[in-house]
Protein backbone atom coordinates (compact mmCIF):
# COMPACT_ATOMS: atom_id res chain seq x y z
CA UNK A 1 0.00 0.00 0.00
CA UNK A 2 3.00 2.49 1.19
CA UNK A 3 4.74 1.44 -2.62
CA UNK A 4 1.42 2.33 -4.14
CA UNK A 5 0.88 5.68 -2.81
CA UNK A 6 4.57 6.40 -2.97
CA UNK A 7 4.37 5.79 -6.93
CA UNK A 8 0.90 7.63 -7.39
CA UNK A 9 2.76 10.56 -5.50
CA UNK A 10 6.48 10.18 -7.75
CA UNK A 11 3.82 9.78 -10.94
CA UNK A 12 2.11 13.07 -10.09
CA UNK A 13 5.20 15.19 -8.82
CA UNK A 14 6.99 13.71 -12.54
CA UNK A 15 5.53 16.05 -14.60
CA UNK A 16 6.25 18.95 -12.49
CA UNK A 17 9.78 18.22 -11.96
CA UNK A 18 10.18 17.96 -16.17
CA UNK A 19 8.64 21.49 -16.55
CA UNK A 20 11.21 23.02 -13.86
CA UNK A 21 13.66 21.13 -15.79
CA UNK A 22 12.74 22.77 -19.14
CA UNK A 23 11.91 26.12 -17.46
CA UNK A 24 15.87 25.86 -15.61
CA UNK A 25 17.06 25.23 -19.08
CA UNK A 26 15.62 28.05 -20.67
CA UNK A 27 16.62 30.27 -18.27
CA UNK A 28 20.22 28.98 -18.11
CA UNK A 29 20.22 29.53 -22.09
CA UNK A 30 18.60 33.14 -21.46
CA UNK A 31 21.27 33.63 -19.01
CA UNK A 32 24.13 32.47 -20.74
CA UNK A 33 23.42 33.75 -24.51
CA UNK A 34 23.65 37.55 -23.61
CA UNK A 35 21.85 38.69 -26.89
CA UNK A 36 20.01 36.53 -28.82
CA UNK A 37 21.24 38.54 -32.36
CA UNK A 38 25.21 37.98 -33.33
CA UNK A 39 27.13 38.79 -36.07
CA UNK A 40 29.01 36.35 -38.00
CA UNK A 41 32.71 38.10 -37.28
CA UNK A 42 35.54 35.94 -38.60
CA UNK A 43 36.43 32.05 -39.58
CA UNK A 44 39.69 29.99 -39.19
CA UNK A 45 40.72 26.60 -40.00
CA UNK A 46 43.30 26.00 -37.03
CA UNK A 47 43.93 22.82 -38.56
CA UNK A 48 43.68 23.50 -42.52
CA UNK A 49 40.20 23.45 -44.71
CA UNK A 50 39.37 22.90 -47.82
CA UNK A 51 39.39 26.06 -50.46
CA UNK A 52 35.70 25.04 -50.81
CA UNK A 53 34.89 25.55 -47.77
CA UNK A 54 36.90 28.30 -46.85
CA UNK A 55 35.36 30.08 -49.87
CA UNK A 56 31.95 28.60 -48.71
CA UNK A 57 31.91 30.29 -45.22
CA UNK A 58 33.52 33.91 -46.07
CA UNK A 59 30.67 34.53 -48.44
CA UNK A 60 28.58 34.58 -44.67
CA UNK A 61 30.65 37.08 -42.83
CA UNK A 62 28.71 39.69 -41.63
CA UNK A 63 25.57 38.20 -41.59
CA UNK A 64 23.61 37.72 -38.89
CA UNK A 65 23.43 34.30 -36.58
CA UNK A 66 19.86 34.72 -34.47
CA UNK A 67 19.56 32.04 -31.45
CA UNK A 68 17.21 32.03 -28.40
CA UNK A 69 15.96 28.85 -26.78
CA UNK A 70 12.65 29.28 -29.14
CA UNK A 71 14.58 30.50 -32.53
CA UNK A 72 17.16 29.58 -33.95
CA UNK A 73 18.47 31.05 -37.32
CA UNK A 74 21.62 30.88 -39.40
CA UNK A 75 21.78 31.39 -43.30
CA UNK A 76 24.55 29.28 -43.73
CA UNK A 77 22.53 25.99 -41.78
CA UNK A 78 19.65 24.25 -42.05
CA UNK A 79 16.25 25.86 -41.00
CA UNK A 80 14.61 23.69 -38.59
CA UNK A 81 11.23 23.54 -39.66
CA UNK A 82 9.96 21.74 -36.28
CA UNK A 83 10.92 22.17 -32.36
CA UNK A 84 14.77 23.75 -31.73
CA UNK A 85 16.36 22.39 -28.35
CA UNK A 86 19.45 24.18 -27.01
CA UNK A 87 21.45 21.77 -24.43
CA UNK A 88 23.92 23.84 -23.08
CA UNK A 89 26.48 22.05 -20.56
CA UNK A 90 29.72 22.88 -19.10
CA UNK A 91 32.50 21.03 -20.65
CA UNK A 92 36.61 21.38 -19.45
CA UNK A 93 38.56 22.95 -22.17
CA UNK A 94 40.75 19.62 -22.55
CA UNK A 95 37.74 17.24 -23.00
CA UNK A 96 36.38 19.55 -25.96
CA UNK A 97 39.50 19.85 -27.32
CA UNK A 98 39.45 15.98 -27.31
CA UNK A 99 36.48 15.97 -29.00
CA UNK A 100 37.50 17.83 -31.70
CA UNK A 101 40.41 16.78 -32.34
CA UNK A 102 39.12 13.07 -32.87
CA UNK A 103 36.88 13.94 -35.30
CA UNK A 104 39.95 14.49 -37.87
CA UNK A 105 42.46 12.40 -39.21
CA UNK A 106 45.12 15.54 -39.28
CA UNK A 107 48.22 15.49 -37.25
CA UNK A 108 48.03 18.78 -36.30
CA UNK A 109 45.84 19.80 -33.36
CA UNK A 110 43.42 22.44 -32.14
CA UNK A 111 44.45 23.70 -29.15
CA UNK A 112 43.23 26.34 -26.72
CA UNK A 113 45.55 28.92 -27.94
CA UNK A 114 44.45 28.62 -31.37
CA UNK A 115 40.67 29.19 -29.99
CA UNK A 116 41.82 31.94 -27.86
CA UNK A 117 40.22 30.26 -24.50
CA UNK A 118 41.89 30.65 -21.72
CA UNK A 119 39.78 28.95 -19.11
CA UNK A 120 40.03 25.67 -17.72
CA UNK A 121 36.16 25.21 -18.31
CA UNK A 122 34.12 26.15 -21.07
CA UNK A 123 30.25 26.67 -21.66
CA UNK A 124 29.17 24.70 -24.71
CA UNK A 125 25.82 23.58 -26.74
CA UNK A 126 24.01 21.51 -29.04
CA UNK A 127 21.15 23.01 -31.14
CA UNK A 128 18.51 20.50 -31.70
CA UNK A 129 16.18 19.94 -34.11
CA UNK A 130 12.78 17.76 -33.45
CA UNK A 131 10.61 17.17 -36.76
CA UNK A 132 7.77 14.14 -36.36
CA UNK A 133 10.64 11.19 -36.29
CA UNK A 134 13.53 12.77 -35.00
CA UNK A 135 15.73 14.71 -32.63
CA UNK A 136 18.86 15.12 -34.66
CA UNK A 137 21.39 17.98 -34.14
CA UNK A 138 21.58 20.69 -36.52
CA UNK A 139 24.59 23.11 -34.87
CA UNK A 140 27.34 22.69 -32.37
CA UNK A 141 28.51 25.47 -30.45
CA UNK A 142 32.16 24.89 -28.70
CA UNK A 143 32.54 27.91 -27.02
CA UNK A 144 29.60 30.40 -25.38
CA UNK A 145 31.07 33.02 -23.83
CA UNK A 146 29.66 36.51 -22.89
CA UNK A 147 30.75 38.44 -25.65
CA UNK A 148 31.64 35.32 -28.60
CA UNK A 149 30.52 32.37 -29.71
CA UNK A 150 32.45 29.64 -31.46
CA UNK A 151 31.17 27.50 -33.46
CA UNK A 152 32.34 24.60 -35.19
CA UNK A 153 31.65 23.79 -38.48
CA UNK A 154 32.56 21.00 -41.47
CA UNK A 155 36.23 20.03 -41.65
CA UNK A 156 37.27 21.26 -38.26
CA UNK A 157 36.63 24.77 -39.48
CA UNK A 158 35.57 27.43 -36.55
CA UNK A 159 33.21 30.52 -36.88
CA UNK A 160 33.71 33.47 -34.90
CA UNK A 161 30.44 35.64 -33.83
CA UNK A 162 30.08 38.67 -32.23
CA UNK B 1 3.64 -18.09 -61.75
CA UNK B 2 7.04 -20.07 -61.30
CA UNK B 3 10.20 -18.81 -59.68
CA UNK B 4 12.32 -17.15 -62.60
CA UNK B 5 8.74 -14.55 -62.88
CA UNK B 6 8.86 -14.28 -58.95
CA UNK B 7 12.45 -13.90 -58.98
CA UNK B 8 12.29 -11.27 -61.64
CA UNK B 9 9.10 -9.50 -60.00
CA UNK B 10 11.50 -9.40 -56.53
CA UNK B 11 14.44 -7.97 -58.47
CA UNK B 12 12.22 -5.08 -60.10
CA UNK B 13 10.71 -3.92 -57.37
CA UNK B 14 14.19 -3.70 -55.33
CA UNK B 15 15.02 -1.02 -57.58
CA UNK B 16 12.26 1.36 -56.65
CA UNK B 17 11.96 0.28 -52.39
CA UNK B 18 14.81 1.05 -50.14
CA UNK B 19 12.48 2.54 -47.31
CA UNK B 20 14.37 -0.18 -45.23
CA UNK B 21 17.84 1.24 -45.81
CA UNK B 22 16.09 4.76 -44.83
CA UNK B 23 14.52 3.92 -41.79
CA UNK B 24 17.45 2.16 -39.96
CA UNK B 25 19.67 4.75 -40.84
CA UNK B 26 16.60 6.94 -38.96
CA UNK B 27 16.98 4.71 -35.98
CA UNK B 28 20.36 4.87 -35.46
CA UNK B 29 20.51 8.70 -36.13
CA UNK B 30 18.22 8.68 -32.89
CA UNK B 31 20.21 6.33 -31.72
CA UNK B 32 23.43 8.33 -32.24
CA UNK B 33 21.76 11.99 -31.12
CA UNK B 34 24.36 14.20 -29.87
CA UNK B 35 27.45 12.07 -30.05
CA UNK B 36 30.10 14.08 -31.93
CA UNK B 37 32.14 12.73 -34.96
CA UNK B 38 34.85 10.73 -34.79
CA UNK B 39 36.94 9.97 -37.34
CA UNK B 40 37.47 6.07 -38.26
CA UNK B 41 34.51 5.71 -35.81
CA UNK B 42 32.66 2.20 -36.93
CA UNK B 43 30.14 2.00 -33.89
CA UNK B 44 27.89 3.81 -31.80
CA UNK B 45 30.65 5.31 -29.79
CA UNK B 46 31.14 7.72 -32.65
CA UNK B 47 30.88 7.20 -36.74
CA UNK B 48 32.59 9.39 -39.73
CA UNK B 49 30.38 9.44 -42.92
CA UNK B 50 31.52 6.18 -44.36
CA UNK B 51 31.34 4.57 -40.82
CA UNK B 52 28.00 4.86 -40.49
CA UNK B 53 27.02 4.21 -43.32
CA UNK B 54 28.94 0.93 -43.50
CA UNK B 55 27.02 0.52 -40.27
CA UNK B 56 23.51 0.43 -41.11
CA UNK B 57 23.86 -1.22 -44.21
CA UNK B 58 25.76 -4.07 -41.92
CA UNK B 59 22.33 -4.02 -39.70
CA UNK B 60 20.46 -4.82 -42.60
CA UNK B 61 22.84 -7.25 -44.59
CA UNK B 62 24.94 -8.68 -41.71
CA UNK B 63 26.18 -11.24 -44.37
CA UNK B 64 27.70 -8.25 -46.23
CA UNK B 65 28.24 -6.02 -43.43
CA UNK B 66 32.21 -6.24 -42.75
CA UNK B 67 32.85 -5.97 -46.54
CA UNK B 68 31.39 -2.92 -47.37
CA UNK B 69 34.27 0.22 -47.60
CA UNK B 70 35.23 2.64 -44.91
CA UNK B 71 36.00 5.12 -47.13
CA UNK B 72 33.39 7.69 -48.67
CA UNK B 73 35.52 7.04 -52.28
CA UNK B 74 35.66 2.80 -51.69
CA UNK B 75 31.61 2.94 -51.10
CA UNK B 76 31.35 4.92 -54.58
CA UNK B 77 33.52 2.95 -56.35
CA UNK B 78 32.07 -0.62 -54.84
CA UNK B 79 30.44 -2.52 -57.77
CA UNK B 80 27.44 -3.77 -55.23
CA UNK B 81 26.05 -0.44 -56.14
CA UNK B 82 24.61 1.09 -59.20
CA UNK B 83 25.09 4.73 -60.49
CA UNK B 84 21.43 6.92 -59.88
CA UNK B 85 20.58 10.14 -61.43
CA UNK B 86 19.74 12.82 -58.95
CA UNK B 87 16.01 13.32 -60.26
CA UNK B 88 15.93 9.53 -59.62
CA UNK B 89 17.00 9.28 -56.31
CA UNK B 90 14.38 7.42 -53.78
CA UNK B 91 15.26 6.73 -49.69
CA UNK B 92 17.72 4.45 -49.22
CA UNK B 93 20.32 5.28 -52.54
CA UNK B 94 23.44 6.35 -51.43
CA UNK B 95 24.41 10.56 -51.86
CA UNK B 96 28.43 11.50 -52.44
CA UNK B 97 29.64 14.77 -52.23
CA UNK B 98 32.76 15.32 -54.28
CA UNK B 99 35.99 17.47 -54.15
CA UNK B 100 38.16 19.08 -56.97
CA UNK B 101 39.72 16.36 -58.42
CA UNK B 102 36.55 14.17 -58.53
CA UNK B 103 36.75 12.27 -55.67
CA UNK B 104 34.11 11.27 -53.03
CA UNK B 105 35.18 12.83 -49.57
CA UNK B 106 31.32 12.43 -48.07
CA UNK B 107 28.58 10.03 -47.84
CA UNK B 108 25.52 9.74 -46.45
CA UNK B 109 22.26 8.03 -47.22
CA UNK B 110 18.83 9.55 -48.79
CA UNK B 111 15.79 9.21 -46.37
CA UNK B 112 13.10 10.99 -48.47
CA UNK B 113 12.79 13.36 -50.65
CA UNK B 114 13.53 16.47 -48.77
CA UNK B 115 16.44 15.00 -46.61
CA UNK B 116 19.53 13.00 -46.40
CA UNK B 117 21.22 11.34 -43.55
CA UNK B 118 24.98 11.06 -42.65
CA UNK B 119 27.96 11.94 -39.62
CA UNK B 120 29.46 15.46 -40.36
CA UNK B 121 31.65 16.92 -38.61
CA UNK B 122 29.93 19.32 -37.17
CA UNK B 123 26.99 17.91 -35.65
CA UNK B 124 27.73 13.61 -35.49
CA UNK B 125 24.63 11.74 -37.61
CA UNK B 126 21.83 14.04 -38.49
CA UNK B 127 19.29 14.72 -40.91
CA UNK B 128 20.05 17.41 -43.91
CA UNK B 129 18.09 19.26 -45.75
CA UNK B 130 19.13 18.84 -49.84
CA UNK B 131 18.50 22.28 -50.22
CA UNK B 132 21.74 22.93 -47.01
CA UNK B 133 23.43 25.90 -48.49
CA UNK B 134 26.79 24.42 -47.75
CA UNK B 135 26.45 20.42 -48.65
CA UNK B 136 24.43 21.58 -51.94
CA UNK B 137 27.54 23.56 -52.91
CA UNK B 138 29.50 20.39 -53.66
CA UNK B 139 28.99 18.36 -56.90
CA UNK B 140 27.32 14.68 -55.83
CA UNK B 141 26.54 11.57 -57.13
CA UNK B 142 24.12 8.65 -56.24
CA UNK B 143 24.23 5.21 -56.41
CA UNK B 144 21.74 2.39 -54.95
CA UNK B 145 22.57 -1.16 -53.68
CA UNK B 146 21.86 -3.58 -56.34
CA UNK B 147 21.15 -7.56 -55.78
CA UNK B 148 19.14 -7.30 -52.31
CA UNK B 149 15.50 -8.01 -52.01
CA UNK B 150 12.70 -5.58 -51.24
CA UNK B 151 11.31 -8.03 -48.52
CA UNK B 152 15.02 -7.99 -47.01
CA UNK B 153 15.30 -3.86 -47.38
CA UNK B 154 11.84 -3.35 -45.72
CA UNK B 155 12.01 -5.73 -42.99
CA UNK B 156 16.15 -5.04 -42.51
CA UNK B 157 17.50 -8.54 -42.58
CA UNK B 158 18.91 -10.99 -45.34
CA UNK B 159 20.55 -10.26 -48.78
CA UNK B 160 18.87 -12.04 -51.86
CA UNK B 161 21.84 -14.32 -53.11
CA UNK B 162 21.30 -16.81 -55.98
CA UNK B 163 17.70 -16.79 -55.58
CA UNK B 164 16.81 -17.73 -51.78
CA UNK B 165 17.43 -15.13 -48.46
CA UNK B 166 20.46 -15.59 -47.01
Amino acid sequence: MIRKLLLIAFLCLLPIEILKADAASEILTESLLSKSHWKFSKVSCPIGCSEHTKTFLKKYVDTELEISPQQFKAPFLDQCSGATRIEIKDTPVSSMLDEINKSSASKRKITALNLGLQAKSISSAIVFCKDEHTEFPIARFISIEPKRLLMLFEEQSIIEFR
Amino acid sequence: MNIGAIMATTESTVIINGNGIATKANEVTNLMSGKPYVYGGKNTNGFDCSGFVSYVLGQLYPHSGNSYSTTANGLMTDCGFTAIDAQDKQPGDLIFFLNAANVATHVGIVYDTDHWIGSQTSTGVAKVKFTNPYWSSKPQKFRRIVNTSTTAMNLGRGRFVEGAFA
